[in-house]
């Protein structure tokens, strides 16, 4: 088990840092200790502000704000060991999306090394508690702390990761314990870290779930968790510093993070030299990349790892070789999976299920003659009688697929991933789990099933991803809907309709556009726009005013677009270009013509 | 002599000219907006239009369109922050 892991390196290495944060340090001795004690403080703290009715919130999930403190794995653990799932919220993320996801996940309490942005203070539905190493080392002096009784199942959910919704808001994907342990065993297992003695390289946001992976095989490991905050990877001088300083032995990040720092000629092995792996994930490793850190690192192995967010991090890797980089074919994700089965099933009979499915529920669910179905709670009871249902302890149901044939090697469909790494579903969201999760029957019983939305196929014993079906992107690694940016903007006064798309450069995806139309009554906007540059102007040429029309104006306008969502959207999802049109294209069926969008086919304002 | 004395201002000048007309080009299409080459000390990174990855770009096509070689750990963001400074950066680089 994780938590005894962990608890056992406190034991055996109690002075080895678990954490290393610029100047900040963490031992295993403090994690551990501080971890407990916030546990019991946390427990008592909820049964005291919840006295009347402490079962019902006893499992609500634990918001943790804040980047890369060196406290934050404090913070996790000690959520996980009161019996509380947490969920992590980068600093970066707008007080207006933090509150919605406050709002959606009924979160009992904010914990956090920083002080709260304060629209989410003033908000009142929910206490909050500023936590700093000082305060934790008064609340467990080291050796006098109080250990408590570990209140989380294997059933039970460890922590709840936030993506972009397609809807227009975030959905929160909950991972048991059972999933993340399932992936950390086969991770370790697969990858073979020495134990206490190696240092992971910690570069995604803790809210992003690839951090899951360098988080959990380095303390399950022993080893020490290096992380880079935001402004050390915006400056690369000070992020090649701490890289040497270092001593990284795993490397995980997004492919596009290490395509950064090959830019650099001092990106090699002498920077690097006791590095040992490469683990990517998150978007598409292209295949120079992958060819020229082993040409420049040729004692590390290069590993391309698959999996949404639904999977537990990643169901498949592949070590790639210099021979597979320099193909021309794309790089493999996959072969080698846990205990998890990955399908390549027809896209149409998904639907034609799902939607089978959605009708037997408005009818009658529980007397669905041909599905059967499976359940899991926090006992992790299987039920598969026919008939019955699959409910878990957010109380969502799943229905068995019993009739669905994967398609055979080599043919293209969707990628379907079978297995105890599936997440239970979305909190708080039966119907979008119902669409995108349900129970797959299969020999020795049932499984839980998730529908990823990838493209993809097996050939040779792998998997290749190639694409998606819907509107999902993949952004330096980041996971977006892009229906959710186009949902924002039609909120925004003067928008009557907006579709955001990809914006391609040298062949892969850079950056978002946005096509804009406005409403009729422009002075909704002029009214809403004033122009905010304050600078005084050296122009190449003489600046024209900002008439409505000209290209000053769409670009002041733009700016505005951009800065209102900002208020509601991180980063990664603002478009970096907005153009505007007088109409969408639609095709002949009625449908937003995206690709005469992308081909420059509109009517531009 | 004199040729030569004439001839040097002139190849500093076409290899400003150059820089000038690649960095803008390659920053309107990166940027998605003229107005980077409208407004020489428009701040690109405050207003969203330049990021890291952005950034990479950038270099890349230096690299490839005018043959300089920069490599991130050689820049300053605060250097590189607006259209003006990018290309004094790269025009000192070129001399």
């Amino acid at each position: 088990m994780l938590l005894q892991q962990i608890e056992h390196w406190a034991e055996e290495t109690p002075q080895h840092p678990a954490h290393r944060h610029r100047e900040q340090s963490l031992t295993y001795a403090e994690l551990n200790a501080y971890s407990d004690a916030l546990a019991v403080w946390l427990r008592e703290r909820v049964a005291r502000d919840y006295h009347s009715d402490h079962n019902k919130h006893k499992r609500l999930p634990v918001v943790i704000y804040g980047h890369k403190e060196s406290e934050m794995p404090v913070l996790f653990l000690a959520s996980v060991k009161a019996g509380h799932p947490y969920i992590p919220i980068d600093t970066s993320v707008p007080p207006e999306r933090l509150r919605k996801i406050l709002e959606t996940s009924q979160a009992a309490a904010v914990l956090s090394p920083q002080v709260l942005p304060a629209a989410v203070k003033r908000s009142g539905f929910l206490w909050q508690e500023q936590i700093h190493l000082g305060d934790l080392h008064s609340l467990a002096p080291l050796g006098t702390h109080r250990k408590p009784e570990w209140q989380i199942g294997p059933d039970d959910v460890w922590y709840i990761i936030f993506t972009s919704g397609s809807t227009g808001e975030p959905k929160g994907v909950q991972i048991t314990r059972r999933a993340l342990e399932s992936f950390v065993t086969w991770v370790n297992r697969q990858y073979c870290p020495r134990r206490g003695e190696e240092v992971f390289l910690n570069q995604a946001p803790f809210s992003f779930d690839l951090s899951v992976m360098d988080l959990y095989m380095s303390l399950s490991n022993g080893g020490t968790l290096w992380s880079v905050d935001r402004e050390q990877i915006a400056n690369a001088r000070e992020l090649f510093r701490s890289l040497a300083e270092a001593h990284l032995s795993y490397w995980v990040s997004t492919p596009s993070f290490a395509e950064m720092c090959l830019l650099d000629p001092g990106f090699a092995s002498a920077l690097l030299p006791d590095l040992r792996y490469f683990l990517f994930c998150g978007e598409v490793l292209p295949n120079d990349v992958a060819s020229r850190l082993l040409a420049r690192f040729p004692q590390a192995r290069v590993i391309n790892l698959y999996g949404p967010t639904e999977g537990t991090v990643a169901v498949s890797g592949v070590d790639i070789s210099a021979e597979m980089a320099e193909n021309s074919e794309p790089l493999p994700v996959g072969e080698h999976s846990p205990g998890c089965r990955i399908y390549i099933c027809n896209s149409d009979e998904l639907d034609t299920n799902n939607q089978s499915h959605l009708e037997t529920d408005n009818c009658n669910r529980l007397e669905a003659g041909n599905l059967s179905c499976l359940e899991t709670n926090n006992g992790g009871r299987l039920e598969t009688d026919s008939g019955s249902r699959l409910e878990t302890n957010n109380e969502q149901r799943l229905e068995t697929v019993s009739l669905l044939k994967p398609l055979p090697a080599g043919e293209k469909g969707e990628i379907v991933i079978v297995g105890p790494n599936v997440s239970i579903g979305y909190l708080n969201h039966p119907e979008l789990t119902r669409q995108a999760f349900f129970a797959w029957r299969e020999e020795g019983g049932t499984q839980r099933a998730y529908r990823t939305g990838d493209i993809g196929c097996q050939r040779d014993g792998r998997l290749f991803y190639l694409g998606r079906r819907d509107f999902q992107i993949k952004l330096h690694g980041y996971r977006i809907e892009l229906g959710e940016i186009e949902e924002q903007l039609r909120k925004l006064p003067g928008v009557e309709n907006a579709i955001v798309l990809p914006l391609e450069r040298r062949g892969k995806t850079a950056a978002l556009q946005a096509f804009v139309k406005l409403c009729a009554d422009i002075t909704v906007l002029s009214a809403a726009k004033p122009r905010e540059t304050t600078e005084p102007r050296q122009t190449t040429e003489p600046r024209e005013t900002t008439e409505p029309h000209g290209q000053n104006y769409s670009f002041d306008l733009g700016q505005h677009l951009r800065k209102q969502l900002s208020r509601v959207l991180p980063a990664y999802m603002l478009p970096q270009r907005y153009i505007f049109i007088r109409n969408i294209p639609l095709t002949a069926n009625g449908k937003v013509d995206r690709r005469a969008l992308l081909g420059g086919h509109y009517d531009p304002v | 002599m004199h040729n030569q004395t004439t001839t040097e201002p002139n190849a500093e000048a076409n290899n400003q000219a150059k820089i000038r007309s690649v960095i803008l080009s390659a920053l309107t299409d990166i940027c998605g907006t003229a107005e980077v080459a409208d407004n020489l000390q428009l701040d690109l990174f405050a207003h969203g239009l330049l990021d890291s990855f952005g950034l990479v770009e950038l270099m890349l096509t230096i690299h490839e369109q005018l043959g300089l070689e920069i490599a991130p750990t050689e820049v300053e963001r605060e250097t590189w922050s607006t259209p003006e400074k990018i290309i004094g950066y790269l025009e000192g680089k070129a001399r």
